[in-house]
């Protein structure tokens, strides 16, 4: 032993162990610490607000030319009021069918369990731009196009409200997050309660409504702020799907919702209309604004609203827990996810059987398209790790608690804020540091900007879940921090870090509204897919919308790929644990 | 030398107490238990030796080294956590050469070291598994080997019988004692099973509130306690309250309203209030006809069989708290529930202390 003890002194002579030394010198952690803060300031949280400054410089312009005109006016609450009211509808009807069907998955055993969790995901592979065309194939009017595939369109001829297919169209964006988060915090509520409730004389139903529901209604703020920042900041789907059903190219007088709104005028914008700087800026301003203030509302309403039933009816509820009437309910749970959410996501795979592949597919613009994607998404996704795990231990382990959790909720702004706004916001603020050009790196940068939050979130949360013995023993062993992390930390939230990985890489993958605020000029897959739609709709040609299908299929795939195997890891992570 | 010494050493949680200026040695090679009531600050005690808490006050001082502002790492000690917290996603034989490794000792050295250890707890031919593959008692031995494998002198214990079953508990923990001493290692223990430490430490240090009540060998502090807490903590207790008359070399005499007592010397003074305490393996149940010093009676509410003993829980009219006797089982037999009986208690096995600042009933409580 002692003679052990005598060779652990000598054992510093290798450079590696020279070079830990200096990485484990508190001094170079805490200057390395501060570094990833600056990182994050600078990178992701000062570029995604930046547009907010313009309140105060540009308060005059936004008075003179917005304010006073109430045409623009009228404009931008049209649009907000549209984007806002189909966030919430959507929202409700998501928790209606979400609730019934999260408790189907969780508390039944049925085989095919997991195949079941994996279609419910699946309109997650297609990205967003996809989605507006396909749920538009399926139910909407569409003036110009002749040889389309029988829909639900069909039965009654078409919806061309805005309104409507927007709600339709984000059912399918947002249907599979409110399920997800739902299940996941049943999935942690002990049986035990219910199961004391049920024993002590309630029926199902008053035992889930009175014991279960109350418990869980932090999932429901998760699902509820989930899908409302997906719906309000989702661009290129409401783009094709406004485009098609309208028949015309968009402008400021169609119906538009919020981040519509910032697409159409940041195109004019570029065209060189410079008047219109102040209105653009406004609308960002007031979506991002507004969301944010949702977000705190959310959270703060299901954290102090009491779901306020405590009334008991047992016979009625008794009635209802038996017979026909779960039947009903789960019968019409999954009729809407039949019908409202998966035919509609994948209704275009119905178009492409249908109609015969065409000559002249433009392959060079297709496969920059897609290389254009895959390699921004992988640099963002790298630059998230990079930043983003550092970030995430000094939130879960970092000395300053106070520090931990405002860091904490800022990481989820760049999620909150549209990714339109932030795409414009970002875009100013490095053309006000006096960069320009460049434009696929700021492209990358707004996609570190809204990915980021997956990558955190994620290894936060695989930290807080990791017994901090492990740790601590570590060090007592005779690990240095950076040791410990690398052998002990590093592999047992290998599978968090993977799962934010392909999430940040998918989402970046479908994004259209941020790349086409920051840029006009970086062409990726779904924003080639937009502009297939867009570019002369009142011609809408077979071939456009053949191509556009194509790289739908080839996005969905790839990112149904990932899909599979974040399931697969985060599978892995459950059995370890 | 590699004792541990701990100066003046504090700590609080967002304003409650934890640690209330502790002082204590750990001699070189000694093994000392620290016992105590669940929240009385044993585990927060430890991490502070080990470096996973950092004290508010005082100095941390290992082989005559202020180690206070050093990091786990630099303490050159072992620490092995309640719930052992092996490494699992690395087999038996990583997580004991995990130490010496991260040390930087050439692989040789620590092949040799993990094979060694490994033999010493018994486990070599499970070198392959991963942990949550072997048994309970495995696992614990197998933390045990990773902890001496770290090459240290000081070992530092937290609660590491825990979570074992009774059976196996009592198997393991003499060997942890042994290794201990044939190591040379200086041990701290830390539990809240009072048969564990009495016989497993050389010393026991006895903790409450964040202070310590009493240190010392086994025998002492259970044999002669400082006062009330911890006379009933070991063991079992009756508790008298009465009122000093005179104190002898010999012996205290005390009455109550009803009755004299006469118990232990003490340094208590005539006229102050006391409470007599008595264990309760040391009362007597008298045969008709007999007599003694220090008898009264008292009526059976309840018998419980012990197996070897029974137990015997009585109401008496000299004490408001109920009087428990043990007896070996062939003694107790004939005594029925609801019968009277007649008790006494040797003077020398009878001890004084005063009267608790909080009152008795409040210094009695194990929270």
């Amino acid at each position: 032993m002692n003679e052990a003890k005598a060779r652990m002194g000598l054992g510093g002579t290798d450079w590696r162990r020279s070079l830990l030394d200096v990485f484990s010198r508190r001094g170079v952690r805490g200057t390395g610490y501060g570094l990833v803060v600056v990182f994050f300031i600078f990178l992701v949280l000062l570029p995604t607000l930046f547009v907010l400054s313009y309140l105060f410089t540009g308060w005059n312009d936004i008075q003179t030319v917005v304010l006073a005109d109430p045409a623009k006016m009228d404009i931008i609450w049209n649009a907000i009021g549209l984007s806002f009211g189909v966030a919430f509808f959507v929202t409700f009807l998501d928790l209606i069918f979400g609730l019934p069907l999260a408790w189907f998955i969780v508390r039944r055993n049925f085989r095919g369990k997991s195949l079941l969790n994996t279609i419910i995901d699946s309109p997650l592979a297609v990205p967003t731009a996809g989605l507006g065309i396909s749920v538009v194939l399926f139910w909407g009017v569409i003036p110009n196009l002749a040889n389309r595939p029988a829909g639900a369109w069909s039965l009654f001829g078409g919806t061309s409200s805005p309104f409507w297919i927007l709600v339709l169209l984000h059912l399918t964006t947002t249907f599979p997050y409110m399920v997800r988060s739902l299940a996941a915090i049943l999935d942690e509520i002990d049986l035990e309660y219910e199961t004391a409730a049920r024993i002590s004389g309630a029926s199902k139903l008053t035992a889930a409504r009175t014991i279960t529901l109350p418990m869980f209604r932090s999932g429901l703020a998760t699902g509820a702020i989930l899908c409302l920042a997906k719906a309000l900041s989702e661009t290129g789907g409401v783009m094709a799907a406004l485009t098609l059903i309208s028949g015309r190219v968009l402008d400021e007088n169609s119906a538009l919702n919020g981040t519509a709104l910032i697409g159409v005028w940041k195109g004019s914008y570029d065209a060189g209309t410079s008047a219109l700087l102040p209105a653009l800026t406004f609308v960002s301003v007031l979506m991002i604004l507004f969301s944010l203030l949702l977000l705190v509302l959310v959270k703060v309403l299901t954290l102090k609203f009491h779901i306020p039933w405590k009334k008991v009816w047992p016979s009625a509820e008794a009635r209802l827990s038996k017979g026909a009437a779960p039947r009903v309910r789960d019968g019409a749970t999954f009729f809407f996810l039949a019908i409202m959410v998966l035919v509609p996501s994948f209704f275009i795979a119905a178009y492409m059987a249908t109609s015969s592949p065409t000559q002249g597919v433009d392959w060079g613009m297709f496969t920059n398209g897609l290389l254009l994607s895959f390699g921004i998404a992988a640099a963002a996704t790298a630059v998230d790790l990079l930043l983003g795990i550092p970030l995430a231990v000094l939130i879960a382990r970092g000395k300053f608690k106070r520090l931990g959790g405002i860091l904490d909720t800022l990481v989820n702004i760049p999620y909150i804020v549209p990714s339109a706004a932030l795409g414009l916001s970002l875009g100013f603020f490095y053309r006000n540091m006096g960069i320009r050009g460049f434009d696929i790196l700021l492209v990358t940068l707004a996609h570190v900007a809204f990915t980021f939050p997956f990558v955190v979130r994620n290894v936060v949360g695989g930290l807080e879940g990791l017994d901090r013995g492990y740790e601590d023993t570590a060090r007592t062993l005779g690990a240095r921090p950076f040791q410990a992390f690398r052998k002990i930390i590093f592999p047992l939230i290998k599978p968090s870090i993977l799962a934010g990985a392909i999430m940040a890489f998918t989402r970046s993958i479908g994004e259209t509204g941020a790349t086409i605020s920051v840029s006009g000029n970086v062409q990726t897959a779904p924003v080639l897919i937009v502009n297939y739609i867009k570019q002369d709709p009142s011609t809408l040609r077979p071939r456009d919308l053949y191509t556009a299908g194509l790289l739908i299929a080839v996005l969905s795939i790839v990112t149904f790929v990932a899909i599979l195997l974040m399931r697969f890891v985060t599978r892995r992570r459950r059995k370890n644990a | 030398m590699p004792n541990i010494f701990l100066r003046g050493i504090a700590k609080r949680f967002d304003g409650r107490i934890a640690i209330d200026h502790i002082d204590l040695e750990v001699k070189n090679g000694e093994y000392m238990a620290i016992l105590g009531p669940t929240g009385a600050g044993k585990t927060t005690l430890l991490r502070m030796i080990a470096g996973l808490t950092q004290p508010d006050e005082g100095d941390v001082l290992i082989g005559g080294k202020d180690v206070t502002k050093l990091p786990p790492e630099e303490r050159e000690l072992a620490y092995m956590s309640q719930t052992y917290s092996l490494f699992p996603h690395l087999h038996v034989w990583d997580n004991v050469r995990f130490s010496p490794e991260v040390k930087g000792l050439p692989p040789t050295d620590t092949d040799r070291l993990a094979r060694e250890m490994l033999l010493l707890v018994g486990l070599l031919d499970r070198r392959d598994a991963y942990p949550k593959e072997l048994s309970g008692g495995m696992q614990q031995r197998t933390a045990l080997a990773r902890a001496l494998a770290a090459g240290t002198n000081v070992l530092l214990l937290d609660e590491p019988l825990r979570a074992l079953d009774a059976r196996l508990r009592i198997a393991l923990r003499l060997s942890i004692r042994k290794l201990c001493k044939d190591l040379g290692v200086t041990a701290l223990h830390v539990t809240h099973d009072q048969e564990e430490a009495l016989l497993v430490a050389d010393r026991v240090a006895i903790i409450r509130h964040g202070k310590i009540e009493q240190l010392g060998l086994s025998r002492q502090v259970y044999n002669d306690p400082v006062g009330p807490f911890v006379a009933q903590f070991l063991g079992e207790a009756d508790f008298f309250l009465g009122e000093v008359d005179v104190v002898t070399q010999e012996k205290t005499l005390l009455h109550s309203k009803t009755r004299h007592w006469e118990a232990r010397p003490s340094k208590l003074h005539p006229g102050q209030d006391a409470c007599l305490a008595v264990k309760s393996e040391n009362v007597r149940v008298l045969k008709d006809g007999e007599d003694a010093v220090n008898t009264f009676e008292a009526e059976v509410t309840r018998r419980l069989f012990l197996g070897k003993f029974i137990g015997l829980e009585m109401t008496s009219a000299e004490t408001t708290l109920p009087v428990k006797v043990r007896l070996r089982a062939e003694e107790g037999e004939q005594i029925k529930e609801g019968s009277k009986v007649r008790l006494a208690v040797e003077p020398r096995n009878f001890m004084v202390f005063p009267i608790p600042p909080g009152g008795l009933a409040k210094e009695l409580e194990v929270e």
